[in-house]
């Protein structure tokens, strides 16, 4: 249950981080110029009013566990322990203080021009690289430690970036007159190509590295029969699930919505990315479970 | 220990720190009384962590081999990295098991418990 507890408020944070910092570097560099997103102000609100109250959740759900209890964890020594003592407290803190001044200012948008959405993507890149001390690299000691910790805060931004864009593109295939609407998603999936090979490159290095650091040369066999083995293996599965998906919207469907702009193709590509966007779900639960299992190299 | 082979050992342990994975690993050092040792009644019961504890998270019960819990104060050490106990009257002979459960700063939880015999 207390596990349960962790484990949701973990992923609720990661969906969150990815819906605010990745929808909104999207919104800032991926839209097409003079483009207004219907629709991206209310759903990076949530984004960061979801992370905010997932941090603030996870510092009462980790006292829980700390504690025993719900019953003796949710006391102010408790939550105050975790929340001024604990590394992983601290970080969540500042993560929910920054995610709120992210909400405040997406809302206060009157327009929403891309200098702002610059400034929101800034802003809550903090708060997404805060989540690197979530994970076992901020747990880390000795001369890698530090880099183990960079590893991880470019893995996690990749992954926010990419997976945040999701919903930005799902949007724009609804925005303006139909025709409209469809040469905009086109303009940004082709203009979008480069970025996602540079996110899955910096994803593939990064996630090797950290692998490398939480596994170990000396589990790369028997870590597949451990929980953390399996959960590590569903990740990897939908990862290369989000990997196909996004080759066939690169190389088929987006050149097809270029060849014939019909609904057909939109829809076809509409599909694909909602379901890449569900795959991206699937792989934030999965890490959301990975840091409540002892990595093999600690054990 | 010649300078050399304080030398050798400085090098072979460097070279372990850099080779070993890079990841915390709280564990109980070492206890006072240590586990499955018999002594005269203590004063105070000592256990000695790898890493700094959270004090709110972090205590011990003492109990009998009937277990029947035996009143113990317990706080963490300026460190941070001892618990010490007080038991409140001095400990009459049998055996005797401390089960500790200890939360460290970077966030792991970890317990355990071990005996000791006063006799």
């Amino acid at each position: 249950m207390l596990e349960a507890a962790i484990v949701a408020a973990r992923l609720l944070q990661y969906s969150g981080a990815a819906v605010l910092f990745g929808t909104a570097l999207f919104c800032a560099f991926a839209l097409p110029p003079r483009t207004l997103l219907p629709g991206a102000r209310a759903l990076v609100a949530s984004g960061a009013l979801v992370l905010c109250l997932a941090s603030l959740g996870l510092i009462a759900a980790q006292a829980s566990l700390f504690a025993g209890s719900f019953h003796d964890g949710l006391t102010r020594e408790a939550l105050a322990a975790v929340a001024t003592e604990m590394d992983l407290g601290k970080a969540a803190l500042v993560r929910a203080a920054v995610a709120a001044v992210a909400f405040v200012l997406v809302l206060l948008f009157a327009s929403p021009r891309k200098p702002r959405w610059r400034a929101v993507a800034g802003l809550s890149a903090v708060a997404a690289a805060s989540l690197a001390w979530l994970g076992h690299a901020g747990a880390s000691v000795g001369p890698l430690a530090p880099w183990q910790l960079i590893a991880d805060v470019v893995h996690v931004l990749a992954a926010c970036a990419w997976i945040g864009a999701l919903p930005g593109f799902l949007l724009l295939a609804r925005a303006g007159s139909r025709d409209h609407g469809r040469r905009l998603l086109h303009r940004a999936l082709a203009g979008f190509a480069g970025t996602g090979s540079v996110l899955v490159a910096l994803l593939l290095m990064t996630g090797l590295a950290n692998a490398l650091f939480l596994i170990g040369p000396d589990h790369l066999v028997d870590v597949w029969a451990t929980d953390y083995g399996r959960a590590l293996a569903a990740k990897l599965v939908l990862f290369a699930a989000m990997l196909l998906l996004a080759a066939n919207n690169r190389w088929r469907l987006t050149p097809a919505l270029a060849r014939l702009p019909g609904p057909a193709a939109a829809g076809a590509l509409r599909r694909s990315i909602a379901l890449e966007g569900l795959a991206g779900i699937g792989v934030l639960a999965a890490v959301a479970w990975l840091g409540t299992l002892p990595p093999p190299a600690l054990v | 220990m010649t300078p050399i082979r304080t030398l050798i050992a400085l090098a072979g342990g460097a070279a372990l720190a850099v080779a070993a994975p890079a990841l915390a690993h709280t564990r109980l050092i070492s206890s006072n009384p240590a586990a499955n040792a018999t002594v005269k009644a203590p004063a105070a019961i000592t256990l000695q962590f790898s890493e700094r504890l959270v004090p709110t998270f972090s205590k011990f019960d003492l109990s009998t081999a009937h277990h029947t819990v035996v009143p113990v104060r317990t706080a963490v050490s300026a460190d941070g990295q001892q618990i010490v106990g007080t038991p409140t009257a001095a400990l009459a002979a049998g055996e005797y098991t401390v089960t500790w459960t200890a939360a460290s700063v970077d966030g792991h939880r970890i317990n355990g418990h071990f005996n000791f015999k006063v006799g």
